[in-house]
């Protein structure tokens, strides 16, 4: 009899966080739970595809698998996002790669083509089937919502609308103003780990000092952290940045923010993949899904925040920011795959949480909410 | 049971009700199989000793090796009482691995969150811990996972009820008593992975059948197989025996060395641990295997070897070693091409087993071995 990953988690949960303990390696390591994460919480929740600038013209699309349905997201001729299965109507080939610039879906293996609302255009050499009507076929749609300049997808009709999900976030963060981020870069990653080991990784900064000796480890000061409960949307904490990085700081023009505000960083992981560090200068981000209980795909992209537009220099320090990113970025690799080879082994056993790990506790309570909500329905 | 397993296990369970008069070689089922591999994995690399290498590796307090175990990262170190140990290279707090390759240090620092353990896997100190009321570093220790030396060998194992080492290879210290093997000194080692199945390894370990052939460039014209004994194997080990006049100054007795007699100084023993301990022991030099699957198609190996203490000492000793591992490599070389070639033709649909030659009795052995494991006969004390 296979184990109950989803009673073993609900065992970890259940305690409160002065006593908590990581997840238990099943739930990073069973194919079955990833079935059941796949069902309950991509399926269900909203999936961010990255920014909505990086959509800004008409035909500018983007290709992705969400919950193994692929999906396409472009800006129709009425200059509305969309989200549509990204599955041709007629021998179910998947239609457009990557991302780019179109004037309609032209499917790779027939060319039957498609409107950018997903309609159908037109179909050669159909007329002798008497069933074909070209009029019958549309794309099926997906839910699609901007929110703070981020596009989310979601497969689940019901799921509540994302500005209202994340209301307190946008509360919290206003003086950020982060609407007027500009992304300047995009790419598209293959770690291997679980998608929940790298979100843990970037809600918790204790890792800091340690995993990241040779890069910001040594500007890490974990007395400067502070980690609050999270809500049930999303998590948080704060570091406060001194001014070494000068374009982590807000901009002299920053009116909106204020004392401490000025310097400090908000590391935001919002349910369930969508993980934000937002200085007052510039942004980067990771949103996340699972290829495999061992592997996980990573949108990952990163800008300024437009105070910065007219600054002569500005530009130079983001490229040297990214030039740091990559660096930090090959060191978190490193500890998430560490994390999941010794996630695989027999003698693997949970520790207790230090109260720098927080959001740690608080997403395997979300996590947990949503399994077994899922499983009881 | 999955279809395949049925099927290699039957198939191999047919194979070794042969007498060795009408042996044939394994069926491929058992080494392209997934399904085998995983009880190989259950019945064999979880519950036999694994060979890390020598002790004389770790010398020191705070020398480590770190190793995957059949799916288990294990840490083996000297503590700083000076005795061997091995534990999970896992950490106890979000399960990080710990250390990593070889090297030496004074405890052990998780590369996440500095979580830091001594060297006998007691927790020292965890950053910022404080706060959670349950925590008590006196309840954080590494398990310990057994660890045996012998003969100047490390051997780790997973199984807490398995014989020790020195109990089941008692019959072969006595056979090899006058090499010494203990004191031989290690001068070189480092690690491979190979695209074959590490059965085919160790089965081209154990016959010198293929030396005059897959060996021509190398030693195989220096091989006389009229020269090679191979005697029945024994529950744990297999020996065959090879006299020649050594094509190296090395491969024969070193003229200080008196404890060798008459065509001793000219015989090697080539012994086959099971499951995959391989150990080429001349009277001047020696050098080893220790094997473990990474899946059907691929093996990793531990490879090292070095001198008797005579040449060790030596002052000769820098150029023996540089031309025996010159040697070695192309003979490895040579062996790689064999094996791999192997591998590609069991995983045709084509491929059958032929017979066995008396010159792989070893081979014979062995499959009678690796189908006692697989199927649950008890093992011999």
């Amino acid at each position: 009899m296979p184990k109950d990953h989803a009673a073993l988690l609900r065992a970890n949960t259940d305690v409160p966080f002065e006593q908590a303990r990581a997840m238990p390696p099943e739930v990073y390591t069973s194919e079955a739970f990833m079935q059941q994460e796949l069902e309950h919480i991509f399926a269900r929740d909203w999936y961010c595809v990255g920014r909505a600038s990086a959509l800004s013209n008409v035909g500018d699309y983007v290709s992705l698998d969400l919950a193994g349905q692929p999906i396409v997201v472009l800006r129709d001729r009425e200059g509305d996002l969309r989200a549509m299965s990204n599955v041709c109507l007629h021998r179910m080939s998947t239609l457009l790669h990557g991302r780019g610039n179109t004037r309609s879906i032209v499917c790779p293996y027939h060319a039957w083509t498609y409107n950018l609302d997903g309609s159908l255009r037109g179909a050669p050499a159909m007329t002798l089937n008497e069933g074909f009507c070209k009029d019958q076929y549309k794309l099926p749609q997906a839910r699609c919502e901007e929110w703070l300049g981020w596009v989310f997808v979601s497969l689940n009709p019901d799921a509540a609308p994302v500005a209202e999900e994340l209301r307190q976030v946008e509360t919290m963060v206003a003086g950020y103003d982060m609407t007027n981020y500009t992304e300047n870069f995009f790419e598209e990653h293959v770690w291997d780990t679980n998608w929940k080991v790298l979100a843990e990784n970037f809600m918790e900064s204790y890792h800091l000092p340690v995993c990241h000796a040779g890069t910001i480890g040594g500007l890490s000061k974990l007395e400067d952290m502070v980690c609050p409960p999270g809500l049930p949307a999303f998590n948080y904490h704060t570091i406060l940045k001194d001014d070494q990085l000068r374009i982590a700081m807000a901009h002299p023009n920053n009116t909106r923010l204020k004392g401490d505000e000025r310097r400090t960083t908000f590391l935001l992981a919002i349910y369930p993949s969508l993980l934000i560090t937002l200085t007052p200068g510039y942004f980067w981000y990771l949103s996340l899904h699972p290829v495999s209980p061992g592997r996980v795909h990573i949108r990952f992209g990163g800008g300024m925040s437009d105070d910065y537009k007219d600054d002569p220099d500005a530009q130079q320090n983001f490229a040297d920011l990214k030039t740091l990113l990559d660096d930090v970025n090959v060191e978190d690799r490193g500890c998430t795959e560490k994390v999941y080879r010794g996630l695989c082994s027999a003698m693997a056993a949970p520790g207790h949480l230090s109260h720098l790990e927080r959001p740690n506790y608080d997403f395997a309570q979300y996590l947990n909410k949503r399994i077994s909500e899922g499983k009881g329905a | 049971m999955a279809k395949d397993t049925v099927d290699a296990a039957a198939a191999l369970r047919l194979t070794t009700a042969r007498s060795f008069d009408q042996a044939m070689a394994m069926p491929p089922e058992v080494y392209i199989s997934d399904a085998f591999l995983e009880l190989e994995l259950e019945h064999i690399f979880r519950a036999e000793w694994f060979c890390v290498g020598r002790a004389s590796a770790l010398a020191n307090a705070g020398d480590y090796t770190t190793l995957d175990l059949a799916g288990q990262p294990i840490i083996v170190l000297r503590d700083r009482d000076g005795n061997l140990r091995a534990m999970p290279n896992v950490c106890l707090h979000r399960m990080s691995t710990l250390l990593e390759g070889r090297g030496n240090t004074r405890s052990i620092v998780c590369p996440y969150h500095a979580w830091t353990y001594n060297l006998d896997g007691s927790l020292r100190g965890a950053p910022e811990m404080a706060k959670n009321s349950e925590f008590c570093k006196g309840d954080y220790k590494l398990d310990q996972i057994r660890c045996e030396e012998w003969l100047g060998w490390v051997y780790v194992t997973l199984n807490a009820d398995i014989a020790p080492v020195a109990e089941q290879l008692a019959p072969l210290e006595q056979m090899i008593a006058p090499y010494g093997m203990e004191n031989y000194v290690e001068t070189f080692f480092s690690e491979h992975v190979w695209d074959t199945n590490w059965k085919v390894l160790a089965e081209n370990y154990m016959e010198s059948y293929h030396l005059p052939v897959c060996h021509n460039g190398t030693v195989g014209p220096f091989t006389d197989l009229a020269r090679v004994d191979c005697p029945e194997g024994h529950p744990h080990f297999n020996i065959h025996w090879f006299t020649k006049e050594a094509d190296l100054a090395i491969g024969n007795a070193h003229p200080d060395n008196t404890t060798l007699q008459g065509v001793q100084r000219q015989t090697s023993a080539l012994v086959s641990i099971y499951p995959s301990h391989m150990v080429t022991l001349t009277p001047g030099y020696f050098w080893y295997l220790s094997l473990q699957p990474e899946g059907p198609g691929r093996v990793r190996m531990l490879y090292g070897g070095g001198f008797d203490p005579h040449f060790a000492n030596d002052p000769g000793v820098r150029e023996y070693d540089e031309a025996l591992q010159t040697l070695l490599d192309e003979v490895n070389l040579e062996d790689r091409g064999c094996t791999e070639k192997v591998y590609r033709g069991l995983s045709s649909g084509l491929a059958r087993p032929g017979h066995l030659s008396h010159l792989e009795r070893p081979i014979y052995d062995f499959a009678r071995y690796i189908n006692a494991r697989v199927s649950g006969v008890p093992r011999a004390s």
